[in-house]
Protein backbone atom coordinates (compact mmCIF):
# COMPACT_ATOMS: atom_id res chain seq x y z
CA UNK A 1 0.00 0.00 0.00
CA UNK A 2 1.21 3.69 -0.69
CA UNK A 3 1.92 6.26 1.72
CA UNK A 4 -0.88 7.98 3.11
CA UNK A 5 -1.26 11.34 0.82
CA UNK A 6 -2.20 13.09 4.45
CA UNK A 7 1.48 12.51 5.86
CA UNK A 8 3.04 14.42 2.92
CA UNK A 9 6.81 12.49 1.60
CA UNK A 10 8.93 11.15 4.27
CA UNK A 11 12.30 13.33 4.80
CA UNK A 12 14.55 13.17 7.57
CA UNK A 13 14.34 16.20 9.79
CA UNK A 14 17.61 16.84 10.12
CA UNK A 15 18.09 16.74 6.14
CA UNK A 16 14.71 18.64 5.65
CA UNK A 17 16.28 21.61 8.67
CA UNK A 18 19.66 21.22 5.84
CA UNK A 19 18.29 21.74 2.65
CA UNK A 20 16.11 24.95 4.09
CA UNK A 21 18.62 26.48 5.15
CA UNK A 22 21.05 26.27 2.19
CA UNK A 23 17.72 26.82 0.61
CA UNK A 24 17.48 29.89 1.96
CA UNK A 25 21.02 30.99 2.14
CA UNK A 26 21.61 30.42 -1.27
CA UNK A 27 24.47 28.52 -0.46
CA UNK A 28 26.48 25.83 -3.20
CA UNK A 29 27.98 23.21 -1.00
CA UNK A 30 27.34 19.24 -0.99
CA UNK A 31 24.80 18.00 2.05
CA UNK A 32 26.40 14.53 3.23
CA UNK A 33 23.47 12.31 4.27
CA UNK A 34 23.22 8.62 5.36
CA UNK A 35 19.21 8.74 4.93
CA UNK A 36 18.36 7.15 1.64
CA UNK A 37 14.56 6.48 2.40
CA UNK A 38 14.05 10.47 2.50
CA UNK A 39 12.37 11.59 -0.55
CA UNK A 40 13.71 13.99 -2.77
CA UNK A 41 11.51 17.27 -2.54
CA UNK A 42 11.58 20.34 -5.22
CA UNK A 43 13.26 22.30 -2.54
CA UNK A 44 16.14 20.21 -3.03
CA UNK A 45 16.43 20.68 -7.24
CA UNK A 46 19.81 22.41 -8.04
CA UNK A 47 21.55 21.12 -4.56
CA UNK A 48 24.14 18.00 -4.46
CA UNK A 49 23.47 15.58 -1.93
CA UNK A 50 26.04 12.89 -1.22
CA UNK A 51 24.47 9.76 -0.11
CA UNK A 52 25.92 7.16 1.71
CA UNK A 53 26.04 3.77 0.10
CA UNK A 54 26.91 1.43 2.85
CA UNK A 55 30.73 1.87 1.96
CA UNK A 56 31.42 5.20 0.44
CA UNK A 57 29.44 8.62 -0.88
CA UNK A 58 28.03 9.40 -3.84
CA UNK A 59 27.30 12.54 -4.90
CA UNK A 60 23.90 13.07 -7.07
CA UNK A 61 23.22 16.23 -8.24
CA UNK A 62 19.23 16.31 -7.98
CA UNK A 63 17.26 17.78 -10.96
CA UNK A 64 13.60 17.73 -11.16
CA UNK A 65 13.30 14.49 -12.66
CA UNK A 66 14.34 13.16 -9.67
CA UNK A 67 12.11 14.55 -7.24
CA UNK A 68 9.51 12.17 -5.38
CA UNK A 69 12.20 9.80 -5.64
CA UNK A 70 13.80 7.99 -2.39
CA UNK A 71 17.61 9.30 -2.57
CA UNK A 72 18.76 5.56 -1.96
CA UNK A 73 17.77 5.12 -5.46
CA UNK A 74 20.61 6.90 -7.22
CA UNK A 75 23.08 5.39 -4.99
CA UNK A 76 23.81 2.01 -5.16
CA UNK A 77 24.63 -0.54 -2.95
CA UNK A 78 25.94 -3.24 -5.77
CA UNK A 79 28.07 -1.95 -8.19
CA UNK A 80 28.83 -3.93 -11.59
CA UNK A 81 32.27 -3.28 -12.29
CA UNK A 82 32.83 -3.37 -16.05
CA UNK A 83 35.75 -4.79 -18.37
CA UNK A 84 38.34 -2.07 -18.22
CA UNK A 85 39.72 -2.99 -21.72
CA UNK A 86 36.27 -3.53 -23.91
CA UNK A 87 34.55 -1.31 -26.40
CA UNK A 88 31.74 -0.48 -23.77
CA UNK A 89 30.93 2.94 -23.51
CA UNK A 90 29.60 5.58 -20.94
CA UNK A 91 27.94 8.71 -22.13
CA UNK A 92 28.52 11.91 -20.12
CA UNK A 93 24.89 13.37 -19.36
CA UNK B 1 44.69 0.85 -26.15
CA UNK B 2 45.50 -0.25 -29.48
CA UNK B 3 42.29 -3.16 -29.76
CA UNK B 4 39.30 -3.85 -27.58
CA UNK B 5 37.86 -6.71 -26.19
CA UNK B 6 34.04 -6.52 -28.19
CA UNK B 7 32.68 -9.32 -25.98
CA UNK B 8 32.96 -13.16 -25.22
CA UNK B 9 32.32 -16.70 -26.21
CA UNK B 10 29.42 -18.41 -24.50
CA UNK B 11 28.29 -21.84 -25.21
CA UNK B 12 27.60 -24.09 -27.81
CA UNK B 13 24.17 -23.38 -29.92
CA UNK B 14 23.00 -26.40 -31.81
CA UNK B 15 24.70 -29.21 -33.66
CA UNK B 16 26.76 -27.70 -36.06
CA UNK B 17 29.35 -25.96 -34.02
CA UNK B 18 28.01 -22.59 -33.67
CA UNK B 19 28.29 -20.63 -30.40
CA UNK B 20 26.44 -17.78 -28.75
CA UNK B 21 28.76 -14.30 -28.50
CA UNK B 22 27.90 -11.65 -25.49
CA UNK B 23 28.29 -8.60 -26.71
CA UNK B 24 29.82 -6.21 -24.45
CA UNK B 25 28.99 -3.11 -25.54
CA UNK B 26 25.32 -4.39 -26.03
CA UNK B 27 25.60 -3.95 -29.64
CA UNK B 28 25.68 -6.28 -32.64
CA UNK B 29 26.20 -4.44 -35.99
CA UNK B 30 30.07 -3.92 -35.79
CA UNK B 31 30.20 -7.78 -35.67
CA UNK B 32 28.45 -8.45 -38.48
CA UNK B 33 31.32 -6.58 -40.90
CA UNK B 34 34.05 -8.84 -39.28
CA UNK B 35 35.92 -11.67 -40.76
CA UNK B 36 38.84 -12.62 -38.65
CA UNK B 37 39.26 -11.79 -34.73
CA UNK B 38 41.94 -12.60 -31.86
CA UNK B 39 40.40 -14.70 -29.18
CA UNK B 40 42.27 -14.71 -25.72
CA UNK B 41 42.06 -15.64 -22.21
CA UNK B 42 44.75 -16.62 -19.83
CA UNK B 43 47.09 -16.81 -21.76
CA UNK B 44 45.55 -18.48 -24.18
CA UNK B 45 45.70 -16.89 -27.99
CA UNK B 46 44.59 -17.60 -31.44
CA UNK B 47 43.72 -16.17 -34.14
CA UNK B 48 39.91 -17.52 -35.71
CA UNK B 49 38.44 -16.65 -39.32
CA UNK B 50 34.38 -16.42 -38.92
CA UNK B 51 32.68 -18.62 -41.35
CA UNK B 52 29.10 -17.35 -40.46
CA UNK B 53 27.68 -14.69 -38.39
CA UNK B 54 24.16 -14.16 -36.98
CA UNK B 55 22.19 -11.69 -34.83
CA UNK B 56 20.56 -13.92 -32.08
CA UNK B 57 18.49 -11.78 -29.43
CA UNK B 58 20.39 -10.89 -26.62
CA UNK B 59 23.73 -11.38 -28.62
CA UNK B 60 24.72 -13.05 -31.55
CA UNK B 61 25.74 -16.51 -32.43
CA UNK B 62 29.25 -17.27 -34.78
CA UNK B 63 30.41 -20.42 -36.56
CA UNK B 64 34.25 -20.15 -36.51
CA UNK B 65 36.03 -21.89 -39.28
CA UNK B 66 37.42 -25.29 -38.32
CA UNK B 67 34.75 -26.04 -35.27
CA UNK B 68 32.27 -28.01 -37.11
CA UNK B 69 30.99 -29.96 -33.69
CA UNK B 70 29.51 -28.23 -30.28
CA UNK B 71 32.03 -30.71 -28.66
CA UNK B 72 35.02 -28.91 -30.26
CA UNK B 73 33.12 -25.75 -30.64
CA UNK B 74 33.01 -25.75 -26.84
CA UNK B 75 36.89 -25.31 -26.30
CA UNK B 76 36.59 -21.91 -27.31
CA UNK B 77 33.99 -21.00 -24.44
CA UNK B 78 35.30 -18.27 -22.43
CA UNK B 79 37.96 -16.66 -24.71
CA UNK B 80 37.48 -12.87 -25.08
CA UNK B 81 36.98 -11.70 -28.83
CA UNK B 82 39.50 -8.65 -29.23
CA UNK B 83 39.88 -6.72 -32.15
CA UNK B 84 41.31 -3.22 -33.55
CA UNK B 85 40.10 -0.15 -32.09
CA UNK B 86 38.36 0.91 -35.48
CA UNK B 87 36.38 -2.61 -35.72
CA UNK B 88 34.93 -2.16 -32.46
CA UNK B 89 31.31 -0.59 -31.60
CA UNK B 90 31.75 3.50 -33.10
CA UNK B 91 31.60 5.54 -30.36
CA UNK B 92 28.84 8.65 -30.77
CA UNK B 93 29.31 12.31 -29.39
CA UNK B 94 29.93 12.90 -25.93
CA UNK B 95 30.59 9.02 -25.41
CA UNK B 96 33.38 7.42 -24.61
CA UNK B 97 35.35 4.17 -24.02
CA UNK B 98 35.69 2.82 -20.46
CA UNK B 99 38.99 1.97 -21.97
CA UNK B 100 39.59 5.09 -22.24
CA UNK B 101 38.65 6.74 -19.28
CA UNK B 102 40.60 4.41 -16.84
CA UNK B 103 43.83 5.48 -15.90
CA UNK B 104 42.64 9.61 -16.75
CA UNK B 105 43.90 12.38 -14.06
CA UNK B 106 40.92 13.79 -12.38
CA UNK B 107 42.29 18.04 -12.56
CA UNK B 108 40.77 20.72 -11.18
CA UNK B 109 42.58 24.12 -12.39
CA UNK B 110 45.53 22.55 -13.30
CA UNK B 111 45.97 20.67 -10.70
CA UNK B 112 46.02 16.44 -10.63
CA UNK B 113 43.33 15.90 -8.23
CA UNK B 114 42.56 12.01 -8.42
CA UNK B 115 43.44 9.68 -10.89
CA UNK B 116 40.03 6.98 -12.37
CA UNK B 117 40.63 3.61 -11.73
CA UNK B 118 37.59 1.93 -12.73
CA UNK B 119 34.13 3.06 -14.48
CA UNK B 120 31.41 1.40 -12.66
CA UNK B 121 27.56 1.35 -13.90
CA UNK B 122 25.12 2.34 -11.39
CA UNK B 123 23.77 5.94 -9.96
CA UNK B 124 21.60 8.56 -11.22
CA UNK B 125 23.04 8.50 -15.10
CA UNK B 126 24.19 5.44 -15.31
CA UNK B 127 27.91 5.79 -14.75
CA UNK B 128 30.20 6.20 -11.74
CA UNK B 129 34.28 6.77 -11.93
CA UNK B 130 36.01 5.74 -9.55
CA UNK B 131 38.38 8.34 -7.99
CA UNK B 132 41.27 7.31 -6.45
CA UNK B 133 43.69 9.94 -4.10
CA UNK B 134 46.80 7.56 -3.21
CA UNK B 135 45.77 5.08 -0.40
CA UNK B 136 42.48 7.19 1.05
CA UNK B 137 39.67 5.18 0.13
CA UNK B 138 38.06 5.44 -3.57
CA UNK B 139 35.73 8.00 -4.16
CA UNK B 140 32.49 7.40 -6.50
CA UNK B 141 32.07 11.01 -8.85
CA UNK B 142 28.83 10.37 -11.04
CA UNK B 143 29.63 10.63 -14.86
CA UNK B 144 27.49 13.85 -15.34
CA UNK B 145 27.79 17.68 -16.46
CA UNK B 146 27.40 19.12 -13.23
CA UNK B 147 30.70 17.65 -11.98
CA UNK B 148 32.49 16.63 -14.82
CA UNK B 149 33.84 19.22 -17.21
CA UNK B 150 35.94 18.59 -20.69
CA UNK B 151 37.13 15.12 -21.35
CA UNK B 152 40.69 15.21 -23.25
CA UNK B 153 41.62 11.40 -23.89
CA UNK B 154 44.78 12.89 -25.87
CA UNK B 155 46.28 14.19 -22.83
CA UNK B 156 44.65 11.65 -20.43
CA UNK B 157 42.67 13.98 -18.23
CA UNK B 158 39.21 14.40 -17.69
CA UNK B 159 38.17 18.37 -15.94
CA UNK B 160 36.49 18.02 -12.44
CA UNK B 161 34.38 20.85 -12.08
CA UNK B 162 33.41 20.59 -8.22
CA UNK B 163 36.40 19.52 -6.20
CA UNK B 164 34.81 19.07 -2.74
CA UNK B 165 33.01 16.00 -4.11
CA UNK B 166 35.95 14.08 -3.19
CA UNK B 167 35.87 15.26 0.37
Amino acid sequence: MSRSIKKGPFIEKSLYKKVVEMSKAGEKRMIKTYSRCSTIIPEMVGMTLSVHNGKSWVPVYVTENLVGHKLGEFSPTRIFRGHAGSDKKAAKR
Amino acid sequence: MESLAIGKIAKPFGVHGWLKVQSYSGEVDHFLKLSTVQAKAEGRECLLRIEKIEAHDPGLVIKFAGYDSPETAKALSGLELWVPRDKAAACGPGEYYFADLVGCSLVHDGQVVARVEGVLEGGPTGYLLEAHRGSETPVLVAFEAPFIGKVDLAAKTIELLTPWVLD
